[in-house]
């Protein structure tokens, strides 16, 4: 009895088959049923399963269906059913034959088995990935994610109105009007205004200004415009950043050719990031801070139901984290007095890095600026008080204390920044004295988000550490150091409930590793602080790691992050605070095997580059 | 070919294989086509006449519960006592060298029954399979047992229910018409493939509009000419 050929050779035609080595093949041929369903037949329902198969059309075709709502149509070649499999949840939609088509089903058990190896494991990941965004949030959202890949100049839905200054209120709200705008520029010559109907409301009429008023009384000049050329997410980013809704965008020569709304860019459903963003700015006690910041996890939540990818919402949340970060400072200050001279706050951590998610503490160190060493032991009781004081806040809107006391109310934190440059540099010098490693660590992932930005940062200093061979080898080192829990399948995993469950701390087995070998390798190639993506594409293009490693280390990245972010979610909605250990029986049997897979992508990554060292000793 | 009593064709079973199929439980006639099993078989001949060809190679492929297990399939050569004509070799593409190392007929045979045993017989232009199987059934000692299902019946069946033209007698065509893949043609494994989904196909539309059984699917000429007259 054997398996036939025909059937093997066609699926070897699509990924993630076609990575697959003849044995594999061979294995996949010998289980698979071929079915038939006639049009309009239901393959599966929604809300049933986990599906035992996968299924790959042979001819023919199937709808994703979900609600009524057709989300996708899958043609010869492409499979369904593995979001399902793969989760070990019930499924998503419904899959329903588009017209007589046939099907090959593989059992899950063998499909697993089978698309476990690196290459298939980077496929369904990004298969995987994509569904998610597909399947929660329809085909709306489907476009505006889109737009959050393309450049932005691809949101802009009209030609803007260019007014000039002297044009009267009345005049361009009659314009906005006519054409449906929310937003006018303002032609300044060398510069541009932008007058929005929210500036209309709180600047003409709520203040009794006249409708003969030029625009020119009531704009935002110079406004912050972006390049047309620039991805939606990074701009939509911006915005939420500095706390507004529209920019104009320019294209290569400069001129204005429309605006963007942050509703051009996202879904509604995310939109509360927004104004969550603003509610914090506008906070004006502790008391409301801590209202408001419990909004920041439902929209988290919302933000994952909507469809964003991990990496997206980290950043999200994380602008989201700066803005009630400088809100508890602003506040502190309010509390303590006037500060006696400049200084900075700065983020550290996954804050810095804009990875945080919920489960993150909010790291943080103070910088002041400051050459009178008399004054010093009073200069330091302030920002230690201030230091105090927004950390207790920042505890009371729901973010833990640092459990490695790396924050700005542990005194080491708190020092003038000659003593940090001081620091940095006996580092560079000499990594070999006691916590060097460590510190350098800290100190490599930190962003300032309160204060002066104009001086020399501390993260800065590290760019020259390409100079420094002996601190660079030390550091791959320590990243070294921190091996992923390849043996967790083995029982190995560690168990900090007693009660006899295998668990895993995806942060510290997974996510440090990855982290600390992007650090190490963006410093190589003289980034600072940077996100761990950029870091890796950095020392991937000056060749510290090859492309292949980089790729891996990124999507082992991106699968661990999205499961942290599924599990803290799932978390969130049943009322438990967030964290990053994930009992096992909780994972589908298949991402465990995944997960398994990007522990050992990492770990031979390590062995690449332990290698390295040892051959450049 | 003359109809023997199933009694005595047991007696003279002359292996535990053929005894097996002979007395292998097959599925009732009343028996929802899905919760059947069928055997798809196709055979590559040296000719069409049952007195004077062979069967040179043969292919079976188990249909369970409306499902083709392609994994499970069986596909062999036969070695033929004669020589092969030359317009056979030009259908098939099998020569002579190629089927010096083959096991004989009934070598082959064993192997065969062995995967129909307990599984309703399929074929397309099913009297094809039923003389030559017959025969070579025959002299195993056993009968091909009844009932056996045609496709291009069943193809003219659904043409005429749907008020379509007559069905395409060919194998190739019917797949086509139906929106299916065609596998290598002129290869026994690879038209028992394609026959196995036309049948699937076939069965799953009929059964749209009554329930199909086993019974019904194999009546399928039947059901044609009452419908004709």
């Amino acid at each position: 009895m054997a398996a036939i050929p025909d059937i093997v050779e066609f699926l070897r035609k699509f990924p993630p088959f076609a990575a697959l080595d003849s044995d594999a093949l061979e294995l996949l041929g010998a289980v698979v049923e071929v079915e038939f369903h006639a049009k309009g037949e239901t393959i599966f329902s929604k809300g049933v399963g986990p599906v035992e198969f996968l299924r790959v059309v042979r001819s023919g075709s199937v709808e994703v269906v979900n609600d009524g709502q057709v989300l996708d149509l899958m043609g010869p070649g492409e499979m369904f059913g593995h979001a399902s499999m793969l989760s070990g949840l019930p499924t998503g939609f419904e899959a329903r034959a588009a017209e007589d088509s046939l099907m090959y089903r593989i059992p899950a058990e063998t499909a697993s088995q089978v698309l476990a190896g690196p290459d298939a494991l980077r496929y369904m990941t990004r298969l995987l990935l994509e569904d998610r965004h597909r399947i929660r949030s329809g085909p709306s959202s489907e476009v505006i994610r889109d737009q959050l890949r393309q450049p932005v100049r691809g949101a802009i839905r009209n030609a803007p109105v260019i007014l000039a200054p002297h044009t009267s209120v009345r005049d361009a709200a009659r314009q906005m009007t006519a054409v449906g705008a929310s937003a006018v520029i303002v032609d300044l010559g060398d510069s541009v205004g932008i007058v929005t109907d929210s500036d209309l409301r709180s600047r003409v009429v709520a203040s009794g200004l006249s409708g003969d008023s030029p625009v020119s009384a009531v704009m935002t000049a110079p406004a912050f415009t972006v390049s047309g050329d620039r991805p939606g997410s990074e701009v939509l980013l911006d915005m939420l950043d500095r706390g507004v809704k529209h920019f104009p965008v320019t294209s290569a020569s400069g001129r204005v050719i429309g605006i963007v709304e942050d509703h051009d860019l996202v879904a509604i459903e995310s939109r509360s990031s927004f104004h969550l963003r603003q509610a914090i700015a506008h906070a004006s006690t502790v008391d409301e801070l801590v209202v408001t910041s419990s909004k920041l996890r439902p929209a988290i939540v919302n933000l994952h139901r909507g469809g964003m990818n991990a990496l997206d919402v980290m950043s999200v949340f994380s602008v989201v984290a700066d803005a009630l970060t400088r809100r508890a400072v602003d506040l502190a200050i309010a509390q303590t007095g006037n500060p006696p001279t400049r200084f900075t706050w700065l983020a550290l951590g996954s804050q810095a890095r804009r990875e945080a998610l919920p489960s993150s503490d909010l790291d943080s160190a103070i910088a002041w600026f400051d050459n009178n060493e008399n004054e010093e032991p009073l200069v330091r009781k302030y920002f230690d008080d201030v230091a105090t004081t927004a950390t207790d806040t920042l505890m009371r809107c729901g973010f833990r204390p640092d459990e490695h006391r790396v924050s700005a109310s542990d005194p080491l934190f708190v020092r003038p920044l000659s003593s940090w440059q001081h620091e940095v540099h006996s580092f560079l010098n000499d990594p070999t004295q006691k916590k060097a490693l460590v510190l350098v660590s800290v100190l490599v992932d930190s962003r300032p988000v309160w204060g002066v930005e104009s001086e020399p940062l501390i993260a800065e200093t590290f760019r020259l550490a390409r100079a420094y061979p002996q601190l660079l080898r030390l550091l791959a080192q320590f990243a070294l150091s921190h091996k992923p829990p390849v043996g967790f399948f083995r029982g190995l995993a560690i168990d900090v409930s007693g009660e006899g469950r295998s668990r895993l701390d995806l942060k510290r087995g997974a996510v440090v590793p990855i982290t600390d070998l992007a650090r190490w390798a963006g410093m190589t190639a003289g980034v600072a602080c940077a996100s761990t993506i950029a870091r890796l594409n950095a020392a991937s293009d000056i060749g510290t790691l090859t492309a292949s490693d980089a790729l891996t280390l990124r999507d082992a990245f991106e699968l661990v992050s999205q499961l942290r972010l599924d599990h803290q979610v799932a978390q969130i909605e049943v009322g438990v605070d967030p964290g990053d250990v994930i009992a096992l029986d909780e994972l589908s049997p298949l991402i465990r095997t995944y997960l398994k897979e990007a522990f050992r992508a990492v770990v031979s990554v390590q062995r690449h580059v332990a290698n390295d060292l040892s051959w450049n000793a | 070919m003359p109809d023997v009593g199933r009694s005595t064709l047991l007696r003279r079973a002359s292996s535990p294989t053929a005894k097996t199929y002979a007395r292998a439980k097959v599925e009732s006639g009343k028996t929802p086509w899905r919760n059947a099993r069928f055997c798809v078989v196709d055979l590559e001949l040296s000719g069409l006449d049952p007195r004077s060809d062979e069967i040179i190679s043969y292919a079976a492929v188990p249909i369970d519960f409306g499902r083709v297990v392609a994994g499970n399939t069986l596909y062999g050569l036969c070695r033929p006592t004669r020589r092969l004509p030359e317009q056979s070799i030009l259908v098939h593409g099998i020569r002579m060298e190629d089927l010096a190392e083959a096991p004989s007929l009934d070598e082959a045979m064993q192997l065969l029954i062995a995967a129909m045993s307990g599984r309703v017989l399929v074929a397309h232009v099913a009297w094809v399979e039923r003389s030559f199987l017959g025969q070579a059934f025959a002299r195993q000692g056993i009968r091909l047992r009844e009932p056996v299902i045609d496709t291009y019946e069943l193809g003219q069946l659904l043409a005429l229910e749907r008020n379509e033209a007559p069905a395409a007698r060919t194998l190739d065509e019917l797949a086509r018409s139906l929106a299916l893949p065609v596998h290598q043609q002129h290869h026994a494994l690879g038209d028992a493939l394609t026959t196995a989904q036309v049948f699937v196909a076939l069965a799953t539309h009929l059964d749209n509009s009554t329930s199909e059984t086993v019974q019904s699917l194999a009546r399928a000429k039947q059901r044609t000419r009452s419908y004709l007259s």
